[in-house]
């Protein structure tokens, strides 16, 4: 399944329209950063409530798929920049992150 | 023998792996293995993390022979009073600001240590050194 194939199916906001035709391996959650480092695998959707320029270093170095920010958190000016710099997409959910994740499980993850 | 060197600023964290995805882009430009490519990748951005929440800056030495990568980091303090437990997952002494961005979680050292193949951590109130090596594939 693609980024765009999420944004379709899921009505979730895309804040940077780029790489959507990337494919999303899975998923992972988490917000302790070293934990994201150390656990994360390259290709997946990551749902986070962090919101700042570190968040995209790590999505770069990890090769996340895209960046999925809970509850209709913005995310911080220069994590913006950045993210359309490095052309990470970044998905915004209105819901919080365990429903996000029920989401995407429920969309075959 | 490939050199290069980079500096890292306290506090800075809206830098905060511009080190470590230099490095990257140099390992991924000279087509090296995937997997040491990530593992460098989260060895150096853990270890930039530290300098720039607990040193009052630093320096990153990039060495590249034919079979090895070593990767250096060097800080001036305050240093590491107990490395032993430093070393143990979980245990950190970051700041509330740190913390904050969902850093300080005491699995950094952890992590790089597990990600590389050779690491050697000194520390003494003028500074802490971390060197780190990785074993290029092909003659093991």
């Amino acid at each position: 399944m693609t980024i765009q194939d999420i944004i379709d199916k899921t009505g979730w906001n895309s804040l940077i329209d780029q790489n959507l035709d990337t494919t999303v391996e899975s998923v992972f959650c988490g917000d302790l950063l070293s934990y994201v480092m150390g656990h994360g695998e390259s290709a997946q959707a990551w749902i986070t409530m962090q919101t700042h320029q570190n968040v995209i270093a790590i999505a770069a170095l990890k090769e996340f798929a895209c960046v999925i920010l809970v509850d209709d958190l913005d995310p911080d000016q220069d994590a913006f920049e950045s993210a359309k710099e490095l052309g990470i997409p970044i998905l915004v959910s209105p819901l919080d992150t365990f429903a996000s994740a029920k989401v995407l499980v429920n969309l075959g993850f | 023998m490939i050199r290069e060197t980079y500096s890292i600023a306290r506090h800075d964290y809206k830098q905060a792996g511009a080190v470590s995805s230099a490095i990257k882009k140099k390992a991924k430009a000279l087509s090296l293995d995937p997997d040491i490519i990530r593992r460098i990748s989260i060895a150096c951005y853990e270890a930039e993390i530290n300098v720039i929440i607990h040193s009052l800056g630093g320096e990153v030495d990039y060495e590249q022979d034919e079979t090895m990568i070593k990767i250096t980091f060097r800080d001036i303090g305050p240093g590491i009073p107990d490395l032993e437990k430093a070393m143990t997952p979980g245990w950190s002494t970051a700041d509330v600001v740190a913390q904050s961005m969902g850093f300080g979680a005491g699995l950094g050292l952890v992590n790089i240590k597990k990600n590389s193949d050779d690491f050697e951590l000194t520390s003494s109130e003028e500074g802490t050194v971390l060197t780190l090596g990785f074993k290029l594939k092909g003659d093991s």
